[in-house]
């Protein structure tokens, strides 16, 4: 009786492996090599599809997270900046005793880090790296990204030097400003991604 | 490797490496249509196929300070890699599983192979492999991957992958009316 190659043994023959005796069956069977010639063709022609486009250009949003990535750990740097900042103006304060007028900048200066930190809490509760969003979304939250990032850089600088409590303040407000917009921008998304 | 169009030269990999955001763009056009083409024969879903697209960039924008070889032929091949652990990653989730029964049930019938032309008799029957028999196709026979990388992929043995690749091409013969089988 003739016992035909099953397809497993085609393609293990194709790979390169594959019996003894299925690769001596195969050599002197006319309708396992038409099967085989078969495989091949099938192969060809799977090779053969063609490519396809993506329907939307996914950079901006890779970018936009990758972006993320970076102010991340750069904020986490930053991070012991504005502690130390926060504790100087502190002691600022503190020195002053209770006689520091209301519009002090230095109280300002604390008050809006702690805003900046709050705002950095929410927008981690956001999880904004977990969500797709369109190209123009993203292109908008680069920028902003990219602004507190500048930001984030001039104030690192101004820690090394001298610092100027009046400067600190406008920074700190930028950066509050931006930070805000960078949280609605999210949270927007956010509420049309589950149906409000 | 299918559908790949190079355009990176040994300088852009290196100052892709630096995290230089123009040669990381440029690796993205260069390699996006071979990325989404493969996350599309393996998902099926265009939307998947996008969301594997990005997942892969991230992780190649993310990685690639670390990427070790040498040249653009390495470096499709890591990308490659990268893009096929995705895709095989989104197909475990459970809509697949849901997915892949209603295939079964479908069995060789509803499109009749000579309505259509080769090409799209093989497109519609590619699509209609269970998943997993669909990836490993595409892997192997295309993409030119080995059951060993295919089983290391997919988290399975080598036999599952040699089976499953033997049990597709039984089915896509049958599907495109090859005749009897021997």
């Amino acid at each position: 009786m003739l016992i035909h190659c099953t397809m497993e043994e085609l393609v293990s023959i194709r790979d390169g492996e594959g019996s003894a005796a299925a690769r001596q069956h195969l050599d002197a069977c006319d309708a396992c090599m038409e099967e085989m010639e078969r495989l091949h063709q099938r192969i060809a022609h799977l090779k053969a599809l063609p490519a396809f486009e993506a329907p939307r250009d996914r950079w901006p949003e890779v970018e936009r997270v990758v972006r993320g990535d970076r102010r991340k750990r750069y904020a986490r740097l930053i991070g012991w900046s504005s502690l130390v900042a926060a504790a100087s103006i502190a002691l600022l304060v503190g020195l002053r005793g209770f006689s520091v007028a209301a519009d002090d900048p230095s109280k300002e200066v604390a008050q809006l880090i702690e805003e900046s930190q709050h705002l950095e809490s929410m927008l981690r509760a956001i999880k904004p790296s977990s969500r797709v969003m369109n190209g123009r979304m993203a292109s908008a939250v680069v920028q902003l990204e990219d602004g507190i990032e500048l930001i984030d850089e001039t104030l690192e600088e101004l820690s090394r030097r001298r610092r100027n409590a009046v400067e600190l303040e406008q920074l700190w407000r930028q950066r509050v400003q931006l930070m805000d917009a960078l949280v609605t921008t999210h949270a927007a998304r956010t509420a049309s991604y589950v149906g409000f | 490797m299918n559908g790949l169009s190079v355009a990176i030269d040994e300088v852009a990999i290196q100052r892709a490496k630096l995290g230089d955001s123009r040669a990381l763009e440029q690796l993205y056009r260069a390699y996006q249509s071979s990325v989404y083409t493969l996350a599309r024969r393996i998902c099926r879903v265009p939307e998947d196929a996008e969301e594997v697209l990005q997942d892969t960039f991230v992780e190649v924008c993310r990685s690639i300070g670390k990427f070790r070889g040498e040249g653009p032929g390495s470096l499709t091949a890591w990308i490659k890699r990268i893009a096929a652990s995705k895709a095989l990653m989104l197909i475990r989730r459970e809509k697949y599983r849901e997915t892949d029964e209603f295939n079964e049930d479908l069995g060789a019938g509803s499109t009749s192979p000579a309505q259509v032309g080769l090409r799209m008799d093989l497109e519609a029957a590619l699509e209609r492999l269970p998943r997993r028999s669909r990836a490993v196709v595409w892997l192997h026979d295309v993409e030119g991957y080995t059951h060993e990388d295919i089983a290391d992929m997919m988290g399975k043995t080598v036999s599952f992958s040699k089976s499953q690749l033997a049990r597709a091409h039984a089915r896509l013969r049958g599907w495109l009316g090859e005749g009897e089988q021997c």
